[in-house]
């Protein structure tokens, strides 16, 4: 269970929490999605989660491991980071990519071992991407490249997943393909998993738990159906929309006024 | 896989070949048999202790001669490899950090107002110094970061480089000629001494960067990715840095300002063996020693005179760095 309680961030020249007071916990086996519009202090909570800022209040903790003041060695061997998309400098290939998810577990003067080897092929064929495996990361597509640094998390073997809007770059399709396989490998490896989404729909259909952040601060927590609201969006997001319900599913959608859409050309 | 360890062969042995090769030619024309007779007696317990020019010219001119320049060429390509991956960047090349401009300072120093100092010891000292001055620069709030790193480098270096403009201009002529002759690079200094002293330092600096070269792909990817990865980044990009700065320096210290290499050697070795620094650190030290001695036999054969290695290495790499960039097009550029 990771438990984070009364977390507050602010830069060191201002005077104002860019988050105040974020309190919640995350359960084994289970995702859950922070939304919220830009600004609202997603990535703030990100950052701190993953040790890139330090909250001024507030702990974390992960069963009794408290989490504030962990080495970035340390803090590796318990959370694996999944970040956007990126281009690196040099065209390494998929394995060099996954195997880098092993650097908290070899030591300063050595290079991975056999059994950094099987943990990373383990993980590449847990995503489904053998055959991409000694393609260069530069010459792949959005999508597979999100599926590479799922990979690479997973090769870290700690308990704890972060993605940070995994779908932010990729097609209809891929957003699907990426959050099934991320749904499958939480259940299966019981990681607790976290990640940031834009997509009200996409919270729906893949998270277990939602956390609706506005200004800063926790609006909403909870089951996502019963967070991402009608009401919950317009006070976030400031526009009108409808919540259709179909086959027990529920769908947002947008209300947008006729003269700007839906006329055919 | 097999023409990549094929490659990989080719690479590896190259260095020796090159440096078997280039003990036949030189200034003076020695038969192949002499040159074979005299590396024979200079072999222990087999060969002969009798004195003769030919042995003199072989082992104490020419092996020394190829031995430090392989030397060199390892130093200065192993150092770009690691610069360039702290960096992230292809085109950072060994000087980034203002070595080169710091030892031109302690060169110049040492020549015009110390003339009983080996030009070495001043030139080592001020190349540290002006790396250790852009690092310091570059610190806020603890923290060193890539670009004010650079930058701190391009501000140290341009100082340096007006400091050495001041001596120049205040010594007398044939201080500035060797001034000049040394800051172009060149081997002609070459002794045994000189290649106990680079052997030595060498070592130092390069066990780190190859025990720890598999952590230059993680810090290529970036100072958070690295640090999420697990990567204590302040700690190694120092280690890093700290290893470059002592191999370069005392590059420079022994054979002047050589151009061209740091940058060429591993960005052509990358095109050829990919960017996996497992391979690349090792088979850059291999690629680089080799361009070196092949670099340096041609400066001392080309004509009669002994033209310094410095000016070979930028003829040689401006027109072949463009040929490549031309051929490998944007990829190249380490897209």
């Amino acid at each position: 269970m990771l438990q984070v309680d009364n977390l507050s961030f602010r830069h060191s020249q201002e005077s104002q929490d860019i988050i105040h007071d974020i309190s919640f916990s995350a359960g084994e086996g289970e995702i859950t999605t922070v939304l919220g519009p830009n600004g609202s202090g997603k990535t703030t909570l990100f950052r701190c989660l993953v040790g890139l800022w330090r909250p001024q209040h507030g702990r974390m903790r992960f069963g009794d491991r408290e989490l504030t003041h962990l080495s970035s060695h340390d803090r590796a061997r318990l959370i694996a980071v999944v970040p956007q998309d990126h281009e690196p400098p040099f065209p390494y290939t998929v394995f060099d990519i996954v195997i880098m998810g092993r650097a908290s577990h070899v030591a300063l003067f050595s290079a991975p071992t056999d059994r950094d080897v099987a943990a990373a092929r383990d993980a590449i064929s847990s995503v489904g991407i053998e055959h991409l495996s000694d393609r260069p990361y530069t010459k792949i597509s959005g999508g597979e490249r999100q599926l590479v640094l799922i990979a690479r998390a997973l090769a870290q073997q700690a308990p704890i997943l972060i993605l940070d809007e995994p779908t932010s770059h990729l097609d209809f399709r891929n957003q699907v393909l990426v959050l099934e396989t991320v749904r499958s490998i939480v259940l299966e490896r019981g990681l607790t998993a976290l990640m940031t989404l834009h997509d009200p729909n996409l919270a729906l259909l893949f998270s277990d738990q939602a956390l609706v952040l506005g200004a800063g601060q926790i609006m909403a927590k909870g089951k996502p159906k019963q967070v991402i609201t009608a009401d919950t969006l317009r006070v976030v997001y400031g526009i009108e929309v409808a919540v259709v319900n179909y086959n027990g599913t529920a769908f947002i959608c947008p209300k947008v006024s006729h003269h700007s859409a839906g006329s055919t050309t | 896989m097999r023409t990549k360890a094929y490659t990989t062969a080719v690479i590896v042995v190259s260095p020796f070949l090159a440096a078997w090769l280039a003990l036949f030619l030189g200034a003076y024309n020695l038969s192949p048999v002499a040159v074979l007779k005299a590396l024979y007696n200079g072999l222990p317990i087999l060969g002969s202790a009798m004195d003769s020019p030919e042995r003199a010219i072989v082992l104490d001119i020419r092996v020394p001669r190829v031995f430090l320049s392989g030397l060199v060429g390892i130093a200065l390509s192993v150092s770009g490899v690691a610069l360039q991956g702290i960096f992230r960047n292809p085109l950072v090349d060994p000087y980034i950090l203002g070595i080169s401009a710091g030892a031109a300072l302690g060169c110049a120093l040492s020549v015009g107002f110390l003339p009983h100092l080996p030009v070495q010891v001043l030139a080592f000292v001020f190349g540290v110094f002006a790396v250790f001055l852009a690092y310091s620069m570059a610190k806020t709030e603890g923290e060193v970061s890539r670009l004010p790193l650079i930058l701190s480098g391009v501000i140290i270096s341009a100082f340096f480089m007006a400091m050495v403009s001041i001596v120049k201009f205040l010594v007398e002529p044939m201080k500035l000629q060797n001034i000049v002759f040394w800051l172009m690079g060149s081997f002609s200094l070459a002794d045994w001494k000189l290649v106990g002293i680079a052997a030595g330092g060498m070592a130092i600096g390069l066990i780190p960067i190859v025990f720890m070269r598999w952590r230059l792909n993680i810090m290529s990817m970036g100072e958070e990715e690295a640090k999420a990865l697990g990567i204590n980044v302040r700690r190694d990009r120092f280690i890093f840095i700290a290893a470059a700065t002592l191999i370069v320096s005392i590059a420079v210290s022994v054979s002047g300002i050589i151009g061209w290499v740091g940058l060429m050697v591993p960005h052509l070795l990358r095109m050829v063996v990919g960017p996996d620094h497992r391979r690349l650190v090792p088979l850059s030290m291999a690629g680089g020693a080799t361009f070196m001695i092949v670099a340096d036999t041609i400066a001392r054969n080309l004509t009669n005179y002994d033209i310094p290695v410095g000016i070979i290495t930028a003829i040689m790499g401006a027109p072949f760095f463009v040929y490549l960039m031309k051929k490998g097009g944007k990829e190249s550029w380490g897209k």
